[in-house]
């Protein structure tokens, strides 16, 4: 085995497991984000000694993928069937964190793709505005905008579950 | 809110199920990858087995210095360079169709094969012309089974299989003059194209006008002994353009692929190639800015330029492992580069590179 493919193996056994959370909330399904990873991952070992910040570009790359795997028609296909079976509102659980998870797992969902990864990307990832812009190559603007509309809307979607499940505790 | 909003998408990512993939399948991933870039599918997994064998005998010590190269003008010599040019176009049969040629290499022309209904990020097969006089690419590999199948266009056809069982159609489109489909492979009986439908996509190919292939800037000077064997460009792939020269006594045009990839054999004559990309980068890719200037990096045993270009969008890159680097500098320097997002601002290949740089300058 060479080095530069020691290398390789070495940085995807740190950051794949990071990598396919980050690709799962930009997509939401684990199944979908993990062929985004693998796809991304497969395009770095082919450029892997050329480039100079694999984080940032491996990080790019898994997320514009999620994206792009969302485009696909069968993608299309599969959330019209599994939105419809979707439950309005997510039933409490009776632990509290798996309560959380499934309340701003259900939320993400409901925002656009991109504006969902604008959010991942600044809030799970602690990328600036400007590098958010450049990962998404999107103008600084929307990067803004899609962060103010992304977080009011989790906000709005967060409150009414909280609603709903203050509501269903107190019956 | 940050914070706060930080921690809930750390804690929503929690809990995933047992995990699909490895490091494993993510290097084998890569090896394919690297093995459809290099081959475009065309030439067959026979020729893709041989080369990835040479894939762990990457050279893990600095690459040898052959004489150095220093870029000069080049001088036009007597001979008439050969036409660049691709000699046919898009078209449509049935819920298939064939684009225009992405890819000239000295043994032929590379297209994509896409479906109506079809996954848009993939296409579904490449159809690979090759230039007349340029020999079965197929027929001299080894391990290839074929089994013939009735004429296309009243010339000889034939179903290649590799020992993989990765299928391709091979058949006669004019006098002493192959092409070749291959179709997607998701793996081992998993095929994009049906053999009617590769037959169905044979059938309705013809040679249309000739059309001047175009690159997006201009080199003024090439390293004297090398000869341009490969243009092509990959707008999904963030490579609006991909240029290789290879040394003159490897640049052959009766060679079925030209195209050996980042990675050749370490001790083969392509691994001297020399390649000029323009790259959108992804974040992360290069250093620095417009600003920097032309830019070298030490690691990985150097042998790598680039500079990016006015607005930051795009970068020109050159490598190669023989030419130093103050020259290979100087090569990236002087490239001229046209607007890579403009096709219409492009130059034909004929005019952008030195005529002593062509084959038959």
């Amino acid at each position: 085995m060479s080095d530069r493919e020691a290398e390789f193996r070495e940085f995807v056994g740190a950051r794949m497991e990071a990598l396919r959370g980050l690709a799962y909330l930009t997509c939401g399904d684990w199944q979908v984000a993990e062929d985004a990873v693998l796809s991304a991952l497969a395009k770095l070992y082919v450029r892997w000694r050329r480039i100079d910040h694999p984080d940032a570009y491996a990080r790019t790359a898994v997320v514009r993928a999620a994206i792009d795997e969302t485009r696909r028609p069968w993608w299309r296909r599969e959330q019209a069937h599994s939105h419809t079976a979707l439950p309005d509102r997510v039933a409490p659980d009776e632990t509290h964190s798996v309560d959380e998870r499934l309340r701003l797992r259900a939320a993400l969902d409901r925002l656009p793709v991109k504006q969902r990864a604008v959010v991942v990307l600044r809030f799970l990832e602690g990328l600036g505005v400007e590098q958010t812009a450049a990962a998404l190559s999107m103008p600084v603007g929307t990067v803004k905008t899609y962060t103010g509309r992304g977080l009011h809307a989790l906000r709005l979607i967060l409150d009414e579950r909280a609603e709903g499940r203050h509501a269903n505790r107190n019956v | 809110m940050r914070t706060e909003m930080s921690d809930l998408l750390h804690q929503a990512a929690q809990d995933p199920p047992p995990p699909r993939y490895d490091v494993e399948d993510v290097v084998r991933a890569g090896k394919r990858r690297q093995r459809r870039r290099r081959t475009g599918w065309a030439v067959g997994a026979a020729l893709a087995v041989a080369v990835a064998v040479t894939v762990p005998q990457i050279v893990t010590h600095p690459p040898r210095r052959v004489q150095p190269v220093t870029p000069t003008p080049s001088v036009t010599t007597a001979g008439k360079p050969r036409a660049i040019n691709f000699t046919f176009g898009g078209y449509t049969t049935g819920r298939f169709s064939v684009s225009t040629p992405f890819r000239w290499t000295l043994a032929g022309m590379s297209a994509e094969i896409r479906k109506k209904g079809g996954d848009p990020a993939s296409p579904e097969g490449i159809l690979t012309v090759y230039h007349p006089g340029v020999a079965d690419p197929i027929a001299a590999e080894k391990g290839v089974k074929r089994t013939a199948t009735s004429p296309i266009g009243g010339r000889p056809a034939y179903f290649g299989t590799d020992q993989g069982g990765f299928p391709m159609l091979v058949w006669q489109y004019a006098a002493d003059a192959y092409a070749v489909v291959a179709p997607r492979s998701a793996g081992p009986g998993d095929y994009a194209m049906t053999k009617a439908e590769m037959r169905q996509v044979a059938a309705a190919f013809h040679l249309g006008n000739a059309t001047p292939v175009v690159v997006p800037f201009r080199m003024t000077v090439v390293p004297p002994g090398y000869r341009l064997v490969l243009a092509q460009w990959e707008p999904t792939e963030g490579l609006p353009a991909m240029i290789r020269f290879l040394p003159v006594s490897v640049a052959n045009p009766r060679i079925s692929d030209v195209d050996h990839g980042p990675e050749p054999d370490p001790h083969s004559a392509y691994a001297d190639q020399l390649r000029i990309e323009v790259v959108k980068p992804v974040p992360g890719e290069f250093a620095g800015d417009s600003s920097s200037g032309t830019q070298c990096p030490e690691a990985n045993h150097g042998g790598r330029c680039y500079r990016w270009l006015p607005g930051d969008k795009y970068v020109v890159e050159a490598l190669c492992r023989v030419v130093v680097k103050d020259q290979l500098a100087g090569l990236v320097d002087r490239i001229e580069v046209a607007d890579p997002g403009n096709r219409a601002t492009w130059l034909p290949a004929n005019r952008a590179f030195p005529a002593s740089a062509q084959v038959g300058g």
